[in-house]
């Protein structure tokens, strides 16, 4: 593969110019664009929103905003920051990374692809126009439980049909990673020679089809039971409410590993690289994102121990949950096996791995201490249970996403990010984070329940902490805009082809910039 | 007022401070941790939590440990090679069983702390709890007793928007967390209560009795307790339940066996004064 | 992009369609089945 041959596509092949470029565009690499300027926005317009929800719980009383536009808030920050920022985010580096990763020279499907990316802002136009519409936004929570959901006003169809559009765009995404990866392979890469990167997206992709349909299944009989006389969920017409909750469930916690397992592979791809030594235990890491994937479809009712279930569920949902522990600590125990002895620098992405390691590692504990079912009937829907899940998605998913971007960046652009303001970002982002969900612990033990507009005034001290760190961390992440477009316009100068001392893998032999077009011969894979 | 506000802001940033400084969590003994609460259900969960927690914390000092350690002594600035081995069978397999043991040890104490949990046999007396939208029902089974139990009112006057707040939130006792007509329950009683909701899903939880249960329209959920010191134990609805969520509180009052029966006695008076107001029975409503 | 793809990744991008169908129509049956044993059982 020689820099000449690409040089020459480009000339012909070239992207288009202006908006028709972003319109039309079937390239991999224009699409992950796309998709992660998309997921930023939205990062934004949902860190927005929590910080509505933090002013509103700095101090005790009803201070800005009406319990009903708390509830809003609360809901939609959840809906946007799963489906707007997280999942767009990890697809849009799917797509830049994986055809790279694998020697293919686009994606196997471009034109589906295209079709995935620009379904998503319509499904989010739906969803932020319940805004304006009589009854505001939907408030019953991002579970969207009824009997309560079925009280949303006019919002309700748009919230379906947004979900359901959301839905088709990751079916579609995923169908698409999954046959790059199953048939795009360049000669001699081997399925256990993958990037565990691509491993991650590949088994994500795979519960992403598994489950996207349930939940639209779910939310379609919500539709029904609402508009169309049905009682799926209505025990006055035989219809059983905690059904929707099994079904919802069965959805959303293969949901919870979709946002955690392309963060693992991006983990294992920057550790090895700043400790300049191979991932520990490839395989067993490969077996341990399976385990784990399989696992997460039986353990769903761990998110409803309360709701009154006989004692052989509780107690198998119990054990399948501990279980996840064991596939998780090998990841844990081979990263720092990774670590030990190598040559660790701490560049920034390598910065938030580490972070990522850390508290991550956090968020399982106190996993591992709601999967307890006795003490779970204390933990659940109390700010314990908000501190964990925080700790798992964003010193989890969002960093290992902002690690990522730090490591590609000038694969992307071709130029050096300012190693000062990455750090000082990552800093301030780290400690804020702490600051903000680490009293939620003592919060949620010391009996403050979840999706409260307001609290009883021994809660203060901990929420105004919180709060504190909430305000940092939004502003933080304002240097990371600033570190992107400074970087796109130049950073600190020209990034090598390898970029990284200790980089691996087809991706780092490209030229930085990628040009358009890559591997349109497939390289050879010793 | 403005001097309580003052020192309010002064202690949140004394407080900020301390949070910062290892060790502070000293300055938070209160507050911070499961209450281990007046029943068998609370104490029991109090110690698994416990337990549960040191195990954590061994594990994070390995594992953390191991991390900080690689992180100071395997960095390039020291000038060290990067080790060549990938792989480890013997080491892979250790801490592949070895956590599967630790679970094994930690799921023994909790099923046996869940089956204790869940039996609902031989209880003394029971009440049928309602959730609505925003306040609970209480009838007492089989003693002619039943009563709403709201949010109090001072509580409701300090919990609107600013701008129409007659009090501050600050000066009322137990801020959102009393009711105008308390449970009253005998201590040393096992007492069942019998979980439904009118409207939406609701879940009642009183920290110090231990544990939540969901009260859920058109299906009945059974909580049950043994309190063993007279006090009053307060809660909140724990499921979102809209607008009004945050403000439907749980406050269960146990005193002593001759105190409960004269609590009884004059509930019942008060409910044949009311005789017109005829309460129509939680069931009946739910059905 | 598709016209001067090699024969390779002509071929693979054809495999690659039928898989994308089958995968899809799994998908479509799996949200079909969900109504079906729901709607059946209440």
């Amino acid at each position: 593969m020689s820099t000449a041959t690409d040089t020459h596509h480009d000339e012909h092949h070239g992207p288009a110019k202006g908006m028709r470029r972003w319109l039309f565009t079937t390239n991999h690499k224009d699409i992950g664009t796309l998709y992660l300027w998309f997921s930023l926005i939205m990062f934004f317009v949902g860190g927005a929103m929590a910080m509505v929800i933090r002013a509103e719980l700095i101090q005790p009383g009803m201070n800005l905003v009406d319990p009903m536009f708390y509830n809003q808030m609360v809901t939609m920050h959840a809906l946007i920051m799963i489906f707007g920022a997280v999942m767009p985010a990890f697809v849009g580096l799917a797509n830049w990374m994986i055809p790279m990763m694998v020697g293919a020279p686009d994606m196997a499907l471009p034109r589906m692809n295209n079709w995935s990316f620009w379904i998503l802002p319509i499904g989010f136009t739906l969803l932020l126009m319940t805004f304006f519409v009589p009854g505001g936004a939907p408030a019953a929570g991002w579970t969207i439980y009824p009997p309560l959901s079925l009280q949303t006003g006019d919002a309700f169809p748009l919230l379906v049909f947004g979900i359901h559009v959301l839905g088709i765009s990751s079916i579609m995404g995923a169908i698409n990673i999954i046959v790059t990866i199953m048939n795009m392979r360049a000669p001699g890469m081997g399925l256990l020679k993958m990037p565990i990167f691509v491993w991650g997206w590949l088994i994500t992709a795979y519960l992403l089809i598994a489950v996207m349909p349930v939940l639209a299944g779910a939310v379609t009989m919500l539709l029904t039971d609402k508009y169309f006389g049905t009682a799926f969920f209505d025990a006055a017409g035989g219809g059983d409410p905690v059904l929707f909750q099994h079904i919802f469930w069965f959805f959303g916690h293969p949901e919870v590993y979709i946002m955690i397992l392309p963060a693992f592979g991006i983990i294992s791809e920057i550790i090895p690289t700043f400790a300049r030594k191979k991932l520990f235990g490839y395989s067993a890491m490969v077996y341990a994102i399976a385990a784990i994937a399989f696992l997460s479809f039986i353990v769903w009712a761990h998110h409803m121990f309360t709701v009154g279930m006989p004692v052989a569920g509780l107690l198998f949902f119990m054990f399948t949950t501990m279980l996840i522990a064991v596939p998780t600590g090998v990841k844990i125990f081979n990263w720092v096996a990774t670590m030990w002895r190598g040559a660790m620098t701490f560049e920034t992405p390598m910065l938030y791995a580490l972070a990522f390691l850390f508290l991550f590692t956090i968020g399982g504990f106190s996993g591992l201490m709601l999967a307890i079912v006795p003490a779970d009937f204390q933990y659940h829907d109390s700010y314990f249970v908000v501190a964990h899940f925080h700790y798992v998605l964003v010193p989890g998913a969002v960093f290992a996403i902002m690690a990522a971007v730090y490591y590609w960046l000038p694969k992307w652009t071709g130029y050096m990010y300012s190693e000062f303001w990455g750090k000082t970002h990552f800093w301030l982002s780290t400690i804020s984070i702490n600051v903000t969900f680490f009293p939620q612990h003592f919060l949620g033990l010391a009996g403050m329940p979840r999706r409260i507009p307001d609290y009883a005034v021994q809660f203060t001290d901990f929420n105004f902490i919180s709060s504190i760190g909430a305000f940092v961390f939004g502003l933080s992440q304002l240097i990371f805009v600033y570190v992107i477009i400074h970087c796109i316009r130049g950073g600190v100068g020209r990034a090598t082809d390898r970029v990284w001392e200790g980089s691996h893998g087809l991706e780092w032999t490209v030229p930085s910039p990628a040009p358009y077009h890559t591997f349109e011969t497939a390289p050879e894979v010793k | 007022m403005f001097k309580a506000k003052l020192s309010g802001a002064i202690r949140h940033t004394v407080l900020l401070g301390l949070f910062l400084l290892p060790g502070s969590a000293l300055a938070f003994r209160e507050g911070i941790n499961l209450p281990r609460g007046v029943t068998s259900i609370s104490s029991d969960i109090y110690d698994l939590h416990m337990l549960i927690f040191w195990i954590c914390v061994a594990i994070g000092v390995i594992v953390f440990g191991a991390m900080i350690i690689s992180i100071f002594l395997h960095r390039k600035s020291r000038g060290v090679e990067p080790a060549k081995w990938h792989h480890n069978t013997a080491v892979e397999v250790v801490w592949t069983a070895v956590p599967f043991l630790i679970l094994v040890g930690m799921a023994i104490p909790s099923a046996r702390a869940l089956i204790d949990i869940e039996d609902y046999r031989d209880y003394d007396m029971s009440i049928q709890v309602t959730g609505y939208q925003w306040f609970w029902h209480y009838e007492y089974r089989g003693e002619d007793v039943s009563f709403y139990s709201r949010l109090d009112d001072d509580s409701n006057r300090a919990r609107q928007l600013r701008a129409h707040r007659e009090i501050d939130p600050l000066d009322v006792d137990n801020y959102l967390l009393e009711v105008d007509n308390r449970v009253v329950v005998p201590v040393d009683q096992k007492v069942l209560l019998l979980l439904t909701a009118n409207d939406v899903i609701h879940a009642w939880w009183v920290p110090e009795l231990g544990g939540k249960k969901d009260a859920i329209p058109g299906f009945v959920n059974e909580l049950w307790f043994e309190i063993s010191e007279p006090g009053v134990y307060r809660g909140q609805c724990a499921e979102l339940c809209g607008r009004d969520h945050g403000f439907m509180p749980i406050v269960v009052e146990a005193v002593e066996q001759e105190e409960y029966e004269a609590w009884l006695e004059e509930m019942r008076d008060r409910n044949a004064e009311n005789e017109d107001a005829t309460q129509v029975s939680a069931i009946d409503v739910a059905r | 992009m598709s016209e001067q793809d090699d024969d390779r990744t002509k071929q693979n991008r054809r495999r690659a369609r039928f898989w994308a169908l089958v995968i899809g129509a799994v998908a479509v049956t799996f949200y079909v089945g969900i109504f079906l044993l729901i709607s059946t059982r209440y």
